[in-house]
C-alpha cells in the first residue's frame, strides 16, 4: 500500500512538471538573444529583441483587431445564445433535443470545412474581407460552448424566481434586469470568457474570410512558425497568451464591480 | 398560462443563425457537385491516404488521451490534496491556444530542439540529424504531441470533476463486500464514468479529426489531413481543384454528422440504462 502512494505522488509530480515546463521553456526562448545548438540554455538573455518585436506597428494592429473581433464575437454570441439556452434549460418542448444537437454542430463539423463553404457565399454578398463577415464565422464556433454553459445555468436556476417577481408586479423588463440577469451573471461571465477565447484563437476562419485584410495575432504568428523563426513565434505566443489573460481579468473585474455596486448580496 | 410557442420563439434566432450559416455554406458546396465529382475524389489515391491518416491520427489521439486522462483522474482522486493542486495546474494546458502549443512542440521536439540538445549533452548524438524526426514526421508524432498535451489534462479534469461528484458509498459498499481496490476502480467507478468518457472521447475525436493549424504547421509533406487537403485545393485557382475541395468538405461534414448522430443515440442508450437501474447517487 505504501508503494502505491509513492507511485501516485510520482504521477502527480510528473503531470505538474509536464504541464508547466513547456511554458517555461517558451518564456526562456522569448527572452533569449542567442541560443544555438547544442546549448541547453540560451547564451545570452536580453529584452532588446523582445522590445523591438513588441513595438512593431503590425503587432499593435494585430492586437487591436484581435481584441475588437473577440469583443464583437462575445456580444453577438451572448445575444444569440441567451434566449435559446433559456428555452433549452427551462422548458420541455418538442425539438429540444434537436436544438441541443444543432448547437453542438460547430464543434463536430471542422471549422475549416464550414468556413470554406461560407466563403463562397460571403464573396457573393460582399461580406468576405469585412469585420462583420469574420465576426459571423467566429460566432458560429463560439456558440456551442456558450450555449452549453448557459443552458446548465438556466436548468439549475429554474423559473420560480422569475415567476415570483412577475407575481409581485414586476414587468418583463424589470424581471429581466433585477432577477434573471443577476442570477445568470456567473454563467454569463463563463460564457463570455469562452466566446472571447474562442474568437481570440481563431486562425483559419479569420484567414479565409478575412482574405488578408484583417491582421490578428494568430495571423501574425503563423508565418513565423512556417518559416521556422521560433524566436519571433515565441514572442508573439506570449503576447497571445497575455493579451487574452489581461482582457479576461479585466472582464471579470468589471463584472465583479458591477455586482458589488448593484447587488451587495454577493461577496 | 405559458404560451406553447415561447421556447420556439426564444430559440428562433439561434436556430436561424446556425441553419443559415451551415446551410448556405454546405448548400452551396453540394449544389455545385455531381456524383461524378464524388467518385473522382473517392477514387483518388491521395484522398484515400488522407482519409485513413486523418481517421487514424484522430483515433490514436482519442484513445491515448482518454485512457491517459481517466487514469490520471483516478490517480488524482487517490492523491487527495495533491490531486486538488494538480487540478489547478491542469487548467494551464487546457486554456493554452493550440497555436502556442504548436510553437512549443516545435521548440522542444525538433531536431535542434531542447530534447535533441539534452541528447547531445548526454552523449547519445553528435549531430542534430541523428536525433529522431519527431516533427514533420510521417507518423504525425509532432501533431499527436500537441493534441495529447491539451487533451490528456482536459479529459483528466472533466473525469476528476465527475468522479468527485460520485458518492463514496459505492466504493465503500464494494470494499465491504470484499472487492480489491482495482476491482472497485474498474467494476464500479469506471462504469459510472462511462457517459463522461463518451462525451470527452467525442470532443477529442472531433477536434483531432477537424483541426487545421496543427497538421498544417507540423505535418509531413508525404500526406495531409483532410481539412488541410481541402484547404489547399480550395485556394487553388483551378476550378476542378475547387470542385474536389468542395467534395472533400461534403464528405468531412457527412462523417462529422454521422459521428454526432451516433453519439446522441449512444447517449440515449446509456442514460436509459442508468435510469432503469434506479438509484443514482
Amino acid at each position: 500500500m505504501k508503494w502505491g502512494r509513492d507511485v501516485v505522488q510520482l504521477v502527480m509530480w510528473t503531470a505538474a512538471v509536464a504541464c508547466v515546463s513547456p511554458l517555461l521553456s517558451l518564456i526562456m526562448l522569448a527572452f533569449s538573444a542567442q541560443w544555438p545548438f547544442p546549448h541547453l540554455l540560451p547564451s545570452l538573455f536580453t529584452a532588446d529583441h523582445l522590445a523591438k518585436l513588441l513595438l512593431s506597428p503590425r503587432l499593435v494592429e494585430a492586437v487591436t483587431t484581435s481584441l475588437a473581433l473577440a469583443l464583437l464575437t462575445t456580444v453577438a454570441t451572448l445575444l444569440l445564445v441567451f434566449p435559446a439556452a433559456k428555452a433549452a434549460g427551462l422548458y420541455r418542448f418538442r425539438g429540444r433535443e434537436a436544438l441541443k444537437l444543432l448547437a453542438l454542430m460547430p464543434v463536430m463539423v471542422p471549422a475549416a470545412t464550414v468556413t470554406m463553404g461560407l466563403h463562397y457565399f460571403m464573396i457573393r454578398v460582399g461580406l468576405a474581407g469585412t469585420m462583420l463577415g469574420v465576426v459571423i464565422v467566429h460566432t458560429v464556433f463560439a456558440v456551442p460552448y456558450a450555449f452549453r454553459i448557459l443552458m446548465y445555468v438556466f436548468e439549475i436556476m429554474g423559473e420560480q424566481q422569475e415567476e415570483q417577481a412577475a407575481m409581485l408586479g414586476a414587468g418583463p423588463l424589470m424581471v429581466f434586469s433585477a432577477v434573471t440577469l443577476p442570477l445568470v451573471m456567473p454563467g454569463m461571465v463563463a460564457a463570455a470568457t469562452m466566446s472571447f477565447v474562442i474568437s481570440f484563437s481563431q486562425y483559419i476562419t479569420t484567414f479565409i474570410i478575412g482574405g488578408g485584410r484583417l491582421l490578428t495575432v494568430p495571423l501574425l504568428l503563423v508565418p513565423h512558425v512556417q518559416g521556422g523563426e521560433l524566436h519571433a513565434a515565441s514572442v508573439y505566443s506570449l503576447v497571445f497568451i497575455f493579451t487574452a489573460l489581461a482582457a479576461l481579468v479585466l472582464l471579470r473585474a468589471v463584472v465583479r464591480h458591477y455586482y458589488r455596486e448593484t447587488y451587495f448580496l454577493n461577496p | 398560462m405559458k404560451a406553447a410557442s415561447k421556447p420556439y420563439l426564444l430559440a428562433a434566432p439561434l436556430v436561424l443563425f446556425l441553419t443559415l450559416t451551415f446551410g448556405l455554406g454546405l448548400g452551396y458546396e453540394i449544389s455545385g457537385l455531381t456524383l461524378r465529382h464524388f467518385l473522382a475524389v473517392l477514387g483518388n489515391r491521395d484522398f484515400v491516404v488522407s482519409l485513413v491518416a486523418t481517421l487514424s491520427v484522430a483515433a490514436v489521439a482519442t484513445l491515448v488521451s482518454n485512457v491517459g486522462g481517466a487514469a490520471l483522474a483516478f490517480a488524482m482522486l487517490k492523491a487527495r490534496a495533491g490531486g486538488e493542486s494538480v487540478r489547478h495546474i491542469l487548467q494551464l494546458p487546457v486554456i493554452m491556444p493550440h497555436l502556442v502549443v504548436t510553437v512549443i512542440v516545435f521548440h522542444i521536439f525538433a531536431q535542434t530542439g531542447v530534447l535533441a540538445r539534452l541528447a547531445w549533452w548526454l552523449g547519445f548524438i553528435d549531430d542534430p540529424n541523428q536525433f529522431p524526426l519527431l516533427v514533420f514526421d510521417h507518423f504525425a508524432i509532432g501533431i499527436m504531441l500537441v493534441y495529447l498535451y491539451k487533451q490528456i489534462p482536459f479529459v483528466a479534469m472533466v473525469c476528476f470533476d465527475s468522479l468527485r461528484g460520485i458518492s463514496h458509498r459505492f466504493g465503500d459498499v464494494g470494499e465491504n463486500l470484499g472487492a480489491t481496490p482495482w476491482q472497485v476502480t474498474t467494476r464500479i467507478y469506471l462504469p459510472l464514468l462511462k457517459p463522461t468518457l463518451m462525451a470527452t472521447a467525442l470532443i477529442t475525436f472531433a477536434f483531432a479529426f477537424g483541426a487545421f493549424e496543427v497538421p498544417f504547421l507540423l505535418g509531413t509533406p508525404l500526406w495531409r489531413t483532410l481539412p488541410v487537403e481541402a484547404y489547399l485545393l480550395h485556394i487553388n485557382i483551378d476550378p476542378d481543384a475547387q470542385a474536389r475541395s468542395m467534395a472533400i468538405n461534403v464528405i468531412i461534414s457527412a462523417i462529422s454528422l454521422g459521428l454526432a448522430l451516433v453519439y446522441s443515440s449512444a447517449l440515449r442508450v446509456v442514460s436509459h440504462v442508468r435510469h432503469s437501474d434506479g438509484d443514482r447517487p
